[in-house]
């Protein structure tokens, strides 16, 4: 079988994925395309029931034309392009979600959350993806990066038993004014750590090499073996700032047993799934 | 020859006075920062990996900004209740019929299968026709069918994973 390129290039030009001149009310932006979407999102969600760890993070779609709904974020793989959420295991696309520069979530259930929460979009969006999930049958634990965590999504997805985690950041929801340090991050001894409870949201501050902020509702730090994992570690680049904790924990060794918190290791083992998928 | 080893021996010379230009700064450092650690050489060791020019003032500025800024006082470790789960692993519903040692393409086939391809073409023939393709004084054209669209849509994808240059 062949195709000729006059041919090819007929069908590329009259090529619709959804019937055209449909002269009802605009849906959505990205109505066009649909039809496909809608399908294959059957798809993905009907071959699959996930494992209990899931993450959510966004994906892009190169597009370089003309288009109010892209976004352009220099620096990144893909720099311009239109964004997507999506809930993902371990690099199986299992629900996505089309945002919008101009329209930020044109398809929000707004109906889907009915709590007494006051979620962001953006959280309201994760929350839609996350009940994509059959989490009636089974548990999962949504792990997503800091722009989704917020201590009232977390919650929301507590109320529905589904558990997430994820690092946070300091200007976010109802954040605990502890952990709120000003410009200046403070350098604490290595290996630091402290919580806070609120709203059955555990926010948690870990001194790695970096300050790390995490929240989670699966996840406890209180000194019990099963919370921390002995982690060999390579020793990190000795700058000023770091000199002294470093020394105190390696001394001249490259490597090193911390004792780490799962939180963390939970973390950085599941929050690539997204990336592998796209 | 002789230049060649001369200027191995300037170049050591200033090695080994910059080194100890460099310890005695540490030594400084570490008397300013109160460090109860237990092996300078160990950091001596360390000191050609870094940038060296300005380093002579950093300690300085970190020493003053350990004496400003005092680290705030961190809540205990509170007792959490986390969400109590249980684990399961991933669970793949292959229609009854699957062959799971199938190919890459019966795989491709699960989620792009013949109906998806079926409604391209219909579209596409709708699109077309609406346009006027085909009619008298443009390019012959017939309306496609699925076997078609299958072949345009393997070439896009082909473009798209074997990308020129």
């Amino acid at each position: 079988m062949y195709l000729s390129q006059n041919r090819f290039e007929q069908l590329k030009r009259y090529f619709h994925i959804s019937p055209p001149y449909q002269h009802l009310p605009r849906a959505q932006w990205y109505e066009k395309f649909q039809p496909l979407a809608n399908l294959l999102a059957t798809k993905y969600q009907a071959l699959l029931v996930p494992a209990s760890k899931v993450a959510v993070d966004e994906m892009m779609i190169k597009f370089t034309g003309r288009s109010v709904h892209t976004t352009l974020i220099r620096g990144k793989p893909i720099p311009q392009g239109y964004k997507v959420l999506a809930l993902c295991d371990h690099g199986y696309t299992y629900s996505f979600l089309f945002t919008s520069r101009a329209e930020s979530f044109a398809e929000l259930n707004s109906s889907l959350y009915s709590g007494p929460l006051k979620l962001s979009p953006t959280s309201c969006a994760v929350y839609q993806l996350a009940c994509t999930l059959p989490f009636n049958q089974f548990f999962f634990t949504i792990y997503m990066d800091n722009y989704f965590t917020n201590i009232l999504l977390l919650k929301a997805l507590r109320d529905q038993g589904i558990g997430a985690c994820g690092t946070s950041r300091p200007s976010s929801a109802e954040y605990p004014k502890e952990f709120k340090f000003g410009k200046k991050k403070p350098t604490f001894p290595l290996n630091t750590i402290s919580g806070v409870i609120q709203r059955e949201v555990l926010v948690c501050l870990w001194q790695d090499n970096n300050l790390v902020q995490f929240m989670s509702t699966v996840h406890a730090i209180s000194e019990r073996p099963d919370n921390y994992t002995e982690k060999r570690r390579r020793r990190p680049r000795i700058t000023n700032s770091n000199r002294q904790n470093i020394l105190r924990f390696f001394g001249e060794n490259p490597i090193a047993t911390l004792s780490t918190p799962k939180i963390a290791i939970d973390y950085n083992n599941h929050m690539n799934a997204v990336d592998l998928a796209d | 020859m002789i230049a060649w080893v001369k200027m191995a021996e300037q170049e050591e010379l200033f090695d080994s006075e910059e080194g100890e230009a460099e310890f005695e700064r540490m030594e400084e450092y570490i008397a300013t920062a109160r460090a109860d650690h237990e092996e300078p050489e160990a950091e001596e060791a360390d000191d050609p990996e870094e940038g060296g020019s300005e380093r002579g003032h950093r300690p300085q500025h970190r020493s003053r900004t350990e004496a400003t800024l005092p680290l705030p006082t961190l809540p205990p470790v509170p007792e959490f209740q986390p969400l109590v789960q249980q684990k399961h692993t991933r669970v793949a519903c292959y229609p009854a019929e699957f062959n799971v040692n199938g190919s890459t393409l019966d795989y491709f086939q699960l989620f792009f299968n013949d109906s998806i391809f079926q409604l391209l073409a219909e579209n596409t023939n709708l699109y077309a026709s609406s346009k006027g393709a085909g009619n008298a004084g443009s390019r012959p054209s017939k309306s496609t069918t699925l076997a078609e669209v299958k072949i345009f849509w393997g070439i896009i994808v082909y473009m798209g994973l074997f990308t020129s240059s």
